[in-house]
């Protein structure tokens, strides 16, 4: 049986290959506190990292759709504001920021639990050096703090 | 005690201080085959065995400067050495220089396409390269090519542990384990595969074995510090995070979340304490395992 030609083939040429995704401990903390908007932000710089953000972005701007769709639902539809109100029953003024990190969380779990899983793992079992993630995090946290600032901003005039 | 390669009847002969050094440094007693080697080549400068493993040495003890140089000075000398060319693939690949070791080892294999061992190498630097389809093919060809050798096999049970994660079930994993279970090399695999499958006891167990065997080990002394530190007893009550990941600190943020705000509505009395409790236990949970690590790993 011939070698497949393809194994034969380079594969890392003219790329960054083999650098370390931030790791899920970043990813979760900016998922946590800055939301969604922070962890399609750590889950792009990763897939960038990877060298996979193309494929990536076929998830990334979707969801980014999807939060904003669930924040316009909320605060611009009648059955939102509803909804809203029932979460604000529970969790008084905490309600924005509940469903907040619930949509943040799931974003953590699509890109650290899933999508990139193999590349973490690869990366302890190796020992690969993982780049500081406290100077981006602290970065990503503030920019997705704003940015969900200002769409709440926007969605209420 | 070793012999000096030095022989008064005979003279000295390196090809003995080479396979000496090289004996040594399959045992990792790193400062006696440097002593060998230091001994031997003021004597035989241009000597290709003596040169190769002293850039052994290098490559095993992290210099690859050193080697980098030892080895370019090696192929211009003899440019299709093979070891050499190995040597130095393994020295790119280990300092980071992934492009460089891939043209490397490109080139030996279309010299020899037929070795099963370049496309256990090529696999492991896949693996390296985060490129987990191509590892796995490179390392599925090289079984195809020698069914039954052991880096092919190491090569497909090191794609199996990052491709299955928590379940152990490597076929290529049991046949080496079959195949010598005191083999050092595929006891660290195990170790890896438990870990991945959060039986942190078991593999703490089988690492300190390992260590008993191979007591000079960095490595091997870091991981049964940090298997330690995750396995002692202030870590019990963290067994759910460690069990289940991130997963489980998912499910502890909504227990928080849903649990606390069900008490306060129905048992306003217990949520004070639950909260108390939920918010010591995140708490100890960010902060006492970092804490207790540095603390073993200082210690």
């Amino acid at each position: 049986m011939p070698i497949p030609h393809d194994l034969l083939q380079p594969s890392l040429q003219g790329q960054p290959a083999g650098r370390a995704p931030y790791s899920q401990s970043a990813v979760f903390a900016c998922a946590f506190l800055g939301g969604p908007p922070a962890a399609l932000m750590m889950a792009g710089l990763n897939a960038w990292r990877l060298g996979r953000l193309p494929r990536d972005l076929l998830w990334l701007l979707p969801a980014l759709v999807v939060w904003i769709g669930i924040e316009a639902w909320l605060f611009r539809s009648d059955s939102g504001a509803m909804a809203f109100k029932w979460l604000a029953g529970w969790f008084a003024g905490g309600a924005l920021n509940v469903v907040r990190t619930a949509i943040g969380l799931a974003y953590f779990a699509i890109a650290a639990l899933l999508l990139h899983r193999r590349e973490h793992r690869m990366a302890d079992l190796m020992g690969l050096p993982r780049p500081n993630g406290w100077l981006v995090g602290l970065g990503v946290i503030v920019v997705g703090y704003l940015l969900g600032r200002g769409l709440l901003r926007l969605l209420l005039t | 005690m070793n012999q000096p390669p030095f022989d008064e009847a005979t003279g000295f002969n390196p090809q003995v201080a080479a396979a000496q050094a090289s004996a040594l440094l399959d045992r990792q007693r790193f400062a006696q085959a440097r002593a060998v080697l230091a001994d031997a080549l003021p004597l035989a400068p241009q000597h290709l065995g003596l040169l190769f493993e002293s850039a052994r040495a290098d490559v095993m003890q992290d210099q690859h400067d050193a080697a980098r140089a030892t080895l370019g000075e090696m192929l211009r000398r003899a440019p299709s050495h093979i070891g050499a060319r190995l040597l130095l693939f393994i020295t790119e690949m280990e300092s980071g220089k992934l492009p460089e070791a891939e043209l490397l080892i490109l080139e030996l294999l279309r010299e020899s396409p037929q070795q099963p061992e370049l496309y256990a190498h090529y696999a492991r630097l896949m693996l390296r390269a985060l490129n987990f389809d191509k590892a796995s093919k490179l390392a599925d060809e090289s079984l195809r090519l020698a069914p039954n050798l052991e880096s092919s096999l190491r090569a497909r049970a090191l794609c199996d542990l990052v491709l299955q994660g928590s379940k152990i079930d490597s076929a290529a994993l049991n046949r080496l384990v079959a195949g010598d279970p005191h083999d050092l090399h595929t006891m660290r695999l195990v170790v890896i595969a438990l870990v991945q499958a959060g039986r942190q006891r078991e593999a703490h167990k089988l690492a300190q074995a390992l260590l008993r065997a191979e007591p000079t080990d960095p490595g091997l002394l870091k991981l049964v510090q940090a298997l330690g530190s995750s396995t002692h007893w202030s870590m019990w009550p963290l067994y759910p995070l460690q069990r289940w990941g991130w997963g489980a600190s998912i499910a502890l943020w909504v227990l928080m979340l849903v649990g606390l705000r069900v008490l306060n509505r129905y048992a306003p009395e217990l949520s004070g304490p639950a909260s108390t409790v939920l918010l010591v236990y995140v708490v100890y949970s960010w902060v006492w395992p970092p804490l207790f690590r540095r603390w073993v790993q200082r210690g």
